[in-house]
Parts: structure tokens; C-alpha cells; sequence
């Protein structure tokens, strides 16, 4: 009986006063859903979904969105214009090259970024060279937000280093490409089953947008040649020519792959590869052995240099506010460069040394074992914001500033080549290359069969109206920018 | 009363919860197989339909991918021309095409980790590998070589391989392998069975589960210690042990290469929520096992009580009226009726004890009315005759009268309910038979043949004497005189084994209906033939002393006369009941 009292009351006492309920607070509206697309590596990737939680819990107090990252393992590019077909919702997009970003420009799929940027994006402008933005352009509009990287590339030999330490082969001596020779042949003579190198590449010019019509010495002159017809060509196609006939060069025509494919099976010494601060380290996280790296060319800075990688906002956005909003952030704030970069603190990272803002991994965790270990800090908006792993130099993104800033400029950067006058002419010259090009750059073909013919056809293709007009467009520009 | 029919109740309680515990039981495990196996049917339904779908799944890439592969080795040129002598720069750009459409392929499949072409015809043999998820070159090398031995091989029955996709080994890897042969081109792709097996896995199978990729002949690729030695067959559904754990078996072979999917998943996971019900189940239906047994054992509180009922009634129905059930029932009931019972063979007792002390009381009332009958009768017989002979004023004669009468009366005035000896009796007989000698001078006479040996003998007073009474009567209206002889024999007879007392007359005997009424077996006494009252008196007493075993019979002997004779058992047993 007393316990039917007090459920009376119960029951009664809240319909008297109902004075004492407190007001229910106004819901937040509902946070806003980004969906991103970027890619990935094949590294541990597992705790993905925990990394963009954690984001997700950061970011929603400063710009009232989640996001929802799809990271898409292969054929990036080619995914995305998929998705552009089936009309996935798409916020912003990553774009690995600036080919990319044009096509996609061009097509419609992403929307001009200038106003948005005026408007929400202010952070980028402080933590992004303005010039490198102005680069970018296309048709005079902003599509596309370059990241910061290392602008000015170098050319170099990556090696193993363990190997070269095994069998006694000195690298010291190395700083030319003309001092490689020497090197491929101990390797060949003192490695058993060892190729001595992979991928031979060269590079000291700036192509001014296609390959027709260049400035040699990196880009320290100002008149547009015929590179191949330059004498630095002719011997660089020699030199791979003999290397392989000697057996030196991996056929990299019947298997093809990164550099660190060939370098973790043991059966390939080295590779040309562009180094930059940090190099060594990454490789050697990579591939999983000692690597070593000489520079044969050094860093200087072209047009093509800066425009590599990319994001932007898609045209279908329904939310371009939002969209720049994130990526300010991306470009600004640590918390959220580190997350992407890195993942989570305690989790897939600790601090080694928290003065100087070195981490890495935590007790028991590997890179094989880690559920997020992709260390792309290069395809991120700002990597300069973030943490530096251990084994890198603790300054590594004061050296890449650094490089940026001092390493020699092409005359021509910041120059961008219009090729609508003649591209009948690149038309043709293309075709030409797809002859000849690669099978000559590579070794395969005889330069003394084929190099002069190869000439020829360019010549007959009307490669010279290309580099005149390449030049007149130069001469152009250049008077434009005495101008200012 | 067949014995073996009949069932106690104690029994009848056994069979019947036996009956009912073995249907209960019977049932409730055929309802718990019937769910268990609707169970592993329901969950091998829905595992075997994902397995199906992984296995359609990987069949139609590998089948898409075929197909890509042929479209792109029929009519294709640049294998042509890398199968036969041609220019360096034409080898070369054949070659690089190879390469970049291999490539994309391989981008494309992203089922393939790689694609192959081999030319073995032109100025060099070329071997094109692109791969797409490969992170080592001396993978793609050795099974560039595998490939080369095995297209060297088996040249003659290599085209056999068409249509399957085999399964390889190279370096410890197992590959699905496809390659196939146009105008002397090979053209190739494989799969990472590694790769099969992660996506297998990343199918949301039940937890614990173990999803397998197996080879036709049912081993498991690349197993984990406990599997090492399990061979998958391709039964729709089955159960195994793995260990020490129970698993479902499903599986599913691909039409399209060489393997099997399979997937182990965990019997109790299937049947958990009905592994508690079949607990409860289990519980109760030892719950019920045990009060069963508690009841069937200590259960004799139900039935002992009847068992003592039963002996009870028993001993009463055998005589034993003094039995009392003295144990108490802890049912209610049963105390009830025990004292109902105690109290009713008390009651019986004390009633059979009235009704006997009824029946003597009334026995001494009939024999001294029978006495007095006696006496009366023989009284007025007497009173005639002493009227006559006072008539003829025979005084000596009527002062032996009155001396025979006052024996005679002294002996009827003896005891009544006394047992007479037959001594006694033909004391009193010769007696009378002067008093009736006097009487009826001349017209009777008695003889007389007893042996020594029955002198002894208790018999009924007066019996004798009563026929002898009847004889004389028979006389007295006949002209000669009639010979009386009473004679004691011993009698075997079927009947009777015992003493024959004979008395008979030559008097005219007895009338044809006097003899069927006299023989008549009546224990009512009836007044109607005034001669009969002695004899029904005679009848009835027989009856009282010897219980019915005593014979009287009346005849007519020849050529004339009446004879009755009495047969009584020799036994000493006549003592009244």
C-alpha cells in the first residue's frame, strides 16, 4: 500500500510542476558531410576510419562539418573521372598531376577556387607562396591548390647502400653522371645475380611545358633549343646505350615498377631517382634496407616543379564554403596535418622527443604492423605544419624551405607555355617521340641508327615552328616581368 | 481370477510417469534436434549464398579478365610482330605497346596481380610482365621462370590449361594461374590466392570464423597449424572438429578455376541462443528425472498405504478380525480411511460375536421347546394308559407304571441341554418300552442289538426314544404284534462314515407321500401331520448338533414294516459351534 503511494506521487508530482523541467536546448544543426577523395599507398591503412574519427571530433567545433575520406588505392585518376560519371557526391579532390587538374578543369568537374579563397581560404595564403598559387592558373583562374613540397628537384643515384658496403664498392668518388660507369661495372663484376641499375633518367633543362624547344643548364639562359639536338642529349643516349649492351640496365619494358620494387628484391643495385631533404630515410623506411643516395644533377626550380600536385573542389560540391573551409584548415592548422600525415597520437605515434617535435613509432609498433603508416607527407597540403619522424633531420622542413627559397630558378618559371598555335605541330612531333623517344632515352635503340633519323622526323614534324613560337612566347613573358 | 493381469497401482503409477517422462523427454530432444538442424540449415542457407556470391564474384572478374585477355591477343599485331624477325626500333615499339596495354590490364583487374606475354618465335624470345600490386621484383622473376617451365614443359597438352585457371606454386606463393596460347604467343594472367583469401576474409562471416581457400582435392592453402590436416569436401554442409572447437563446414568450388571456398564457422555461434534453451531444456528435463526417481522411491508414501489396506483386508477377509492398521499415512486421506477400516472391523467383529451368541440363545430355546414338546406328548400316552389300566383295575400293573413313569420322568428332568450316552438312552428305552409293554400287551416287543463298543457314545436324548415312540404308534391299530429292534452299527457309506442307529418295525410301514415328506430335507418345523412334530424336532436338533452332517432316513422295509435309521459322524467333532 505505501508503495502505491509513493508511485502515485511519483506519478503526480512531475504533471504539478512542470516549472522545474529545464528548457531543452535549441539541436546544433546537423554538421555538414564533406566527402574527400585521396589516395594511398599499399603501407598499413587499417585504422583509417579511427584517423577520420579523430578528425572528425576536431574539426566539427571549428567549421560545423564532418568529412568522409575515401582513400583510393590504384588507378587514382582514372577512379575519379569514374566517379565524376556517376555523379558520387564529391567535395574536394586530391590530383596528382597537373595534367589532371587541367583535364578536369576543362571538362567542368572542378569549380575556380579564387573567390572561395578570398573569402574562406585566407590561412592558405599564409602558409602557401602566393606565386606558386599564381603558377597554377589555368586560363587565369585558381582550380587547383599546390601543396607544399620540395619545388626544386635534383637528380641522383639512389642505391643500396648495403649492398655497395658488402661487396666493397665506393661511392664517394661518384658526382657526375660520368663517374656512374665505374659503378655499374664493379657492381656488375662483384655482385652476382645484382643488375646494376634500373631506371636511368636525365634532366638538367627546363622543358617549358612539352619537351620541344627547351632551356639547357637548367634554364639559365634564355634561349629556347632543340634539345635533341644538343650534344648533352646525343651523350646521354650514348652512355645508356652502351650501359646496356654491357647488361648494366634493368629491361624495364618487360617488368616495370617503383623504385622501391626493384630494390626490395636485392637483385637491382640502383636506380635515378630525385632526392630532396629526407631522402634516404624515407627510402630506407621504405624499401627496408640501407639506402644511400649521390646527387648527379643539383636542385634547381622550373614551372613543371611546382605544379605536381594538387587539391581542389568539385563542381557538384554542395558545399564549397565548407570544402575551402577544410582545406584552410588542412593548410593551417597541425592538429589536422598530423592526423593525416601520421594518424593518431599514443596509437600509430609518440613523441621521441617532444622539443623538437620528433615522433615515432610507439613501443611494439612497426610499419608493418601499424594501422596507419602511409608517411605521404608530400601529398598533403602542408607538411611543413607537421611533426617530423625520427631519422629525418630534426630541421627537415626548414632544409626544404631553405631549398625552395635558394635553389636556382629557371629563368623561365612561373612561364607557361600556350601551345594552341602549334599543336598540329606537337601533334605530330608526339608521334615522333612515341617512335623514337623512349627506345632511345632507354638504351634500345642504336643512336648511330637511329638518332639522325629520329632528328629528322622532329624536323620534318615542324619542331622548329614550335620552339620559335616557344620562344617568341618566352621573349613575351620575360619583358612582361622586367615590366613589374 | 487371472493374476497376471492385474496391475498394483504403485505399478500402474510407474509405467504411467515412465511413459510420460520418456514421451516428454522423446519429445522435447526430437523439438531440439528438429531446431538445432533448422539451425545449421538456416546458417549454412545464408553462409553458402555468401560464399556463392564471393565465388560468382572472383569467377566473373577472372572470366572478365579472360575475356579482356583474348580480345587483346586476337588480331594483335605487335605479338605478331614480335614472333618473327623484324627491326629493332619495330621490335622495341611492339614491345613497349605490349607493356603499356599489359599494364593498363593490370590496372584495370584489380583482381589481377599481374598479366604476362611471352613471344618465343622472334630474333629474342620477350617476356612482358606487369603487375599491379607486386612490391618485389623477385616475385614477378620467379614466376616469370615457373611460367617459362612450365609453357617448355608441356608443350603438347598445353592447351588444356584454355579454359582453367590453375592452381600454382611458385616460391612458396600459391597463384591462380591462366595462360593461354594464340599463334604462338602466350598471353597470361594470375591472381594471389593471398589476395583471394583477404577478401574472403573481409566477408562479414559469423565471429570466429574461419574462411578458407582450398585446392580441389579439399587441403587448405597456407593453413594455420589446426588446419594443416583438414580436407574440405564438397558436401553442401557438414560438422567437423578443428581442435577442440565444433565447426560447420560450407563450401563452394569455382567453375572457373581450380579452388574451393570454404568457410568454417562456429557451431556455437549457430546455436548459441538455442544452446540456452536446450539448457533449460536439459535442466528440466533432469529436474523431472529427479523428482521422478524421489517420487517412484519415497513415492511408497502413495502406495504403501494401499499395500497395508490391501494386507489388512486380507487378514479380515481370512477371519483375522481383531487386525487394526496401526501405521499413520501422512496422506490425509489414507488416516481417514484407516480408522474408517479399524472402526468397521470392529464393528464386524463386535456384530458376528452378537449374531452367534443370537444364534445359541435361540438354539437352547428350540431344544428346550423341543423338550417340552417331548414331554407333553409322552405325557397323555401315559395318562391314557394309566386311565386304563386304573379301568381295569390292574393296580400292580399301574404301580410298575408310575415306577417306569417316575424314572422315566427322572431322567427327562435331568438336565436339559445334557448330552446323553446311548447307554443311557436304551436305559431309558427298555424303561419305556415296559411302561408301552404294559400298555399295549401282547402287540409289541423289543429287541434289542447294540454292541458293547458304542455304549459310550454320546447321542441326542430322547432321539431313540422318539422312533421307538413312532413305531409303537404304527402298531397299535395292527393286528400282530409288532417287533421292534433297535440295532447300532458301524456305517460306511459314502455319505457317512460314522454310526448307524436302525430301528425298525413289522408294523405296516410308512404311507408313500408320508415317506417323500418325511425324507424331504426340511429344517422348518411343520405342524401339519401331527406325527411329524417329534420326528421334525429329531430333524431340526441333528441339524443343530452336527451341523447338518448327521443323516435321517425313513423306509419301508419288506415285505412289510417301517425303518428309520440315523447316521451320525463318528467323529468327536460335534460339539457345537
Amino acid at each position: 500500500m505505501r508503495f502505491l503511494c509513493v508511485l502515485c506521487l511519483m506519478l503526480v508530482l512531475p504533471t504539478l510542476m512542470p516549472s522545474c523541467t529545464p528548457e531543452k536546448p535549441e539541436p546544433a544543426p546537423e554538421p555538414v558531410t564533406l566527402n574527400v577523395f585521396m589516395t594511398r599507398n599499399d603501407a598499413g591503412m587499417d585504422d583509417a576510419p579511427l584517423v577520420v574519427e579523430a578528425l572528425n571530433e576536431y574539426i566539427k567545433p571549428l567549421i560545423g562539418a564532418r568529412v568522409e575520406i575515401t582513400f583510393v588505392d590504384s588507378s587514382y585518376v582514372q577512379t575519379i573521372s569514374q566517379k565524376f560519371v556517376s555523379d558520387e557526391p564529391m567535395d574536394i579532390l586530391y590530383c596528382p598531376r597537373f595534367q589532371a587538374l587541367t583535364d578536369w578543369a576543362e571538362q567542368g568537374q572542378i569549380m575556380p577556387l579564387d573567390g572561395l579563397l578570398e573569402a574562406y581560404g585566407q590561412g592558405i595564403y599564409g602558409a602557401l607562396d602566393r606565386e606558386y598559387i599564381e603558377v597554377s592558373k589555368i586560363s587565369g583562374a585558381i582550380y587547383g591548390l599546390p601543396v607544399n613540397r620540395e619545388m626544386a628537384v635534383n637528380l641522383g643515384l639512389e642505391y643500396r647502400a648495403d649492398i655497395a658496403q658488402k661487396y666493397g664498392i665506393d661511392m664517394s668518388g661518384v658526382k657526375t653522371i660520368d663517374d656512374l660507369d665505374g659503378v655499374f661495372r664493379q657492381v656488375k663484376e662483384k655482385c652476382p645475380g645484382v643488375t646494376p641499375v634500373a631506371v636511368v633518367r636525365h634532366r638538367s633543362w627546363d622543358a617549358l611545358g612539352n619537351p620541344y624547344g627547351v632551356l639547357m643548364d637548367m634554364g639559365q639562359g634564355t634561349r629556347v633549343e632543340n634539345l635533341y639536338e644538343t650534344e648533352e642529349f646525343e651523350r646521354q643516349v650514348r652512355r645508356v646505350y652502351d650501359w646496356r649492351r654491357k647488361g648494366y640496365v634493368l629491361d624495364t619494358v618487360s617488368d616495370a615498377g617503383e623504385n622501391f620494387y626493384y630494390f626490395r628484391s636485392g637483385e637491382v643495385f640502383s636506380s635515378v631517382a630525385n632526392g630532396k631533404p629526407g631522402f634516404t630515410t624515407q627510402e630506407t623506411r621504405t624499401v627496408g634496407h640501407e639506402m644511400g643516395f649521390v646527387e648527379l644533377i643539383p636542385a634547381f626550380s622550373c614551372t613543371s616543379d611546382v605544379k605536381w600536385i594538387y587539391y581542389a573542389i568539385a563542381k557538384s560540391s554542395a558545399n564549397p564554403q565548407k570544402a575551402m573551409e577544410f582545406l584552410n584548415l588542412m593548410y593551417t592548422d597541425p592538429v589536422v596535418e598530423n592526423l593525416l600525415i601520421y594518424g593518431i597520437e599514443g596509437k600509430h605515434y609518440v613523441f621521441a622527443d617532444k622539443d623538437k617535435d620528433i615522433i615515432t613509432f610507439p613501443e611494439g609498433v612497426t610499419a608493418d604492423n601499424s594501422g596507419y603508416a602511409q608517411f605521404s607527407g608530400w601529398r598533403h597540403c602542408n607538411q611543413f605544419i607537421a611533426h617530423v619522424w625520427e631519422g629525418d633531420p630534426p630541421d627537415i622542413w626548414e632544409q626544404v624551405r631553405a631549398l625552395n627559397k635558394t635553389a636556382p630558378r629557371s629563368k623561365a618559371f612561373g612561364f607557361v607555355f600556350e601551345p594552341d598555335n602549334v599543336q598540329a605541330e606537337i601533334i605530330r612531333c608526339n608521334e615522333v617521340c612515341d617512335k623514337y623517344l623512349s627506345g632511345l632515352q632507354n638504351g634500345f635503340l642504336n643512336p648511330d641508327e637511329t638518332l639522325e633519323e629520329f632528328r629528322a622526323a622532329l624536323r620534318d614534324a615542324g619542331i622548329d615552328s614550335i620552339i620559335a613560337e616557344k620562344q617568341a612566347q618566352l621573349d613575351a613573358w620575360l619583358k612582361t616581368g622586367e615590366l613589374h | 481370477m487371472k493374476k497376471q493381469n492385474k496391475i498394483s497401482i504403485s505399478m500402474g503409477v510407474r509405467i504411467t510417469s515412465f511413459a510420460v517422462f520418456a514421451i516428454l523427454l522423446t519429445l522435447i530432444f526430437y523439438m531440439s534436434n528438429v531446431a538445432d538442424t533448422s539451425l545449421k540449415n538456416q546458417a549454412s542457407r545464408i553462409n553458402q549464398t555468401t560464399l556463392g556470391f564471393y565465388r560468382d564474384n572472383v569467377d566473373q572478374s577472372l572470366h572478365e579478365l579472360d575475356r579482356y585477355l583474348y580480345n587483346f591477343m586476337f588480331g594483335n599485331n605487335r605479338a605478331v610482330l614480335l614472333n618473327m624477325p623484324c627491326g629493332e626500333q619495330e621490335r622495341y615499339l611492339a614491345k613497349t605497346g605490349i607493356s603499356e596495354d599489359l599494364s593498363q590490364m593490370a590496372g584495370l583487374h584489380d583482381i589481377a596481380e599481374g598479366v604476362l606475354f611471352y613471344s618465343p618465335l622472334g630474333d629474342e624470345a620477350e617476356f612482358v610482365i606487369r603487375t599491379s600490386h607486386v612490391l618485389n621484383l623477385s616475385e614477378t622473376r620467379a614466376l616469370r621462370e615457373y611460367v617459362l617451365a612450365r609453357i617448355n614443359n608441356s608443350q603438347s597438352e598445353f592447351s588444356q590449361d584454355e579454359t582453367k585457371w590453375v592452381l600454382s606454386t611458385v616460391g612458396g606463393q600459391h597463384y591462380l594461374l591462366h595462360l593461354f596460347q594464340v599463334n604462338g604467343s602466350y598471353c597470361g594472367a594470375w591472381v594471389s590466392v593471398t589476395t583471394l583469401q583477404k577478401s574472403l576474409r573481409d566477408i562479414d562471416f559469423a565471429p570466429d570464423s574461419l574462411p578458407l581457400l582450398c585446392m580441389v582435392d579439399g587441403r587448405v592453402l597456407t593453413p594455420s597449424p589446426p588446419l594443416e590436416t583438414l580436407t574440405v569436401d564438397h558436401e553442401s554442409w557438414k560438422q567437423l572438429k578443428v581442435g577442440e572447437t565444433e565447426y560447420l563446414q560450407i563450401s563452394t568450388p569455382s567453375a572457373q578455376c581450380e579452388f574451393t571456398a570454404a568457410v568454417l564457422i562456429p557451431m556455437s555461434g549457430i546455436t548459441e541462443e538455442w544452446d540456452s534453451g536446450l539448457l533449460i531444456v536439459k535442466l528440466f528435463a533432469f529436474l523431472f528425472l529427479i523428482v521422478l526417481s524421489v517420487f517412484l522411491l519415497s513415492g511408497n508414501f502413495l502406495y504403501r498405504p494401499f499395500k497395508t489396506l490391501v494386507s489388512a483386508m486380507q487378514r479380515a477377509e481370512e477371519g483375522d478380525l481383531d487386525i487394526q492398521i496401526k501405521k499413520q499415512s501422512r496422506l490425509k486421506e489414507f488416516d481417514h480411511v484407516y480408522s474408517i477400516f479399524n472402526s468397521m472391523t470392529a464393528e464386524i467383529k463386535k456384530l458376528k460375536i452378537s449374531v452367534y451368541e443370537q444364534q445359541i440363545s435361540e438354539q437352547k430355546i428350540m431344544r428346550q421347546y423341543l423338550q417340552m414338546q417331548l414331554k407333553s406328548h409322552f405325557y397323555l400316552n401315559c395318562l391314557n394308559i394309566l386311565y386304563s389300566l386304573a379301568q381295569s383295575q390292574k393296580y400292580e400293573l399301574i404301580q410298575e407304571l408310575i415306577m417306569y413313569l417316575t424314572r422315566y420322568l427322572r431322567y427327562l428332568l435331568g438336565d436339559a441341554s445334557r448330552q446323553a450316552t446311548v447307554r443311557e438312552e436304551l436305559d431309558h428305552i427298555r424303561n419305556y418300552m415296559k411302561i408301552q409293554e404294559m400298555r399295549l400287551r401282547g402287540k409289541v416287543a423289543y429287541h434289542e442289538d447294540v454292541p458293547e463298543r458304542f455304549m459310550d457314545i454320546p447321542i441326542l436324548p430322547l432321539m431313540m426314544q422318539t422312533f421307538i415312540e413312532n413305531a409303537i404308534e404304527h402298531s397299535i391299530d395292527h393286528d400282530q404284534q409288532n417287533d421292534i429292534t433297535l440295532s447300532i452299527t458301524q456305517g460306511y457309506d459314502a455319505e457317512c462314515d460314522g454310526v448307524r442307529i436302525s430301528i425298525s418295525d413289522n408294523g405296516p410301514g410308512f404311507e408313500e407321500a408320508q415317506l417323500v415328506w418325511l425324507n424331504r430335507d426340511e429344517t422348518v418345523t411343520k405342524l401339519e401331520y401331527d406325527k411329524g412334530i417329534g420326528i421334525n424336532n429329531i430333524k431340526n436338533r441333528l441339524k443343530n448338533l452336527y451341523a447338518g452332517r448327521a443323516r435321517l432316513y425313513f423306509r419301508n422295509a419288506e415285505p412289510h414294516g417301517a425303518v428309520v435309521e440315523v447316521w451320525l459322524p463318528l467323529e468327536g467333532d460335534q460339539e457345537e459351534e
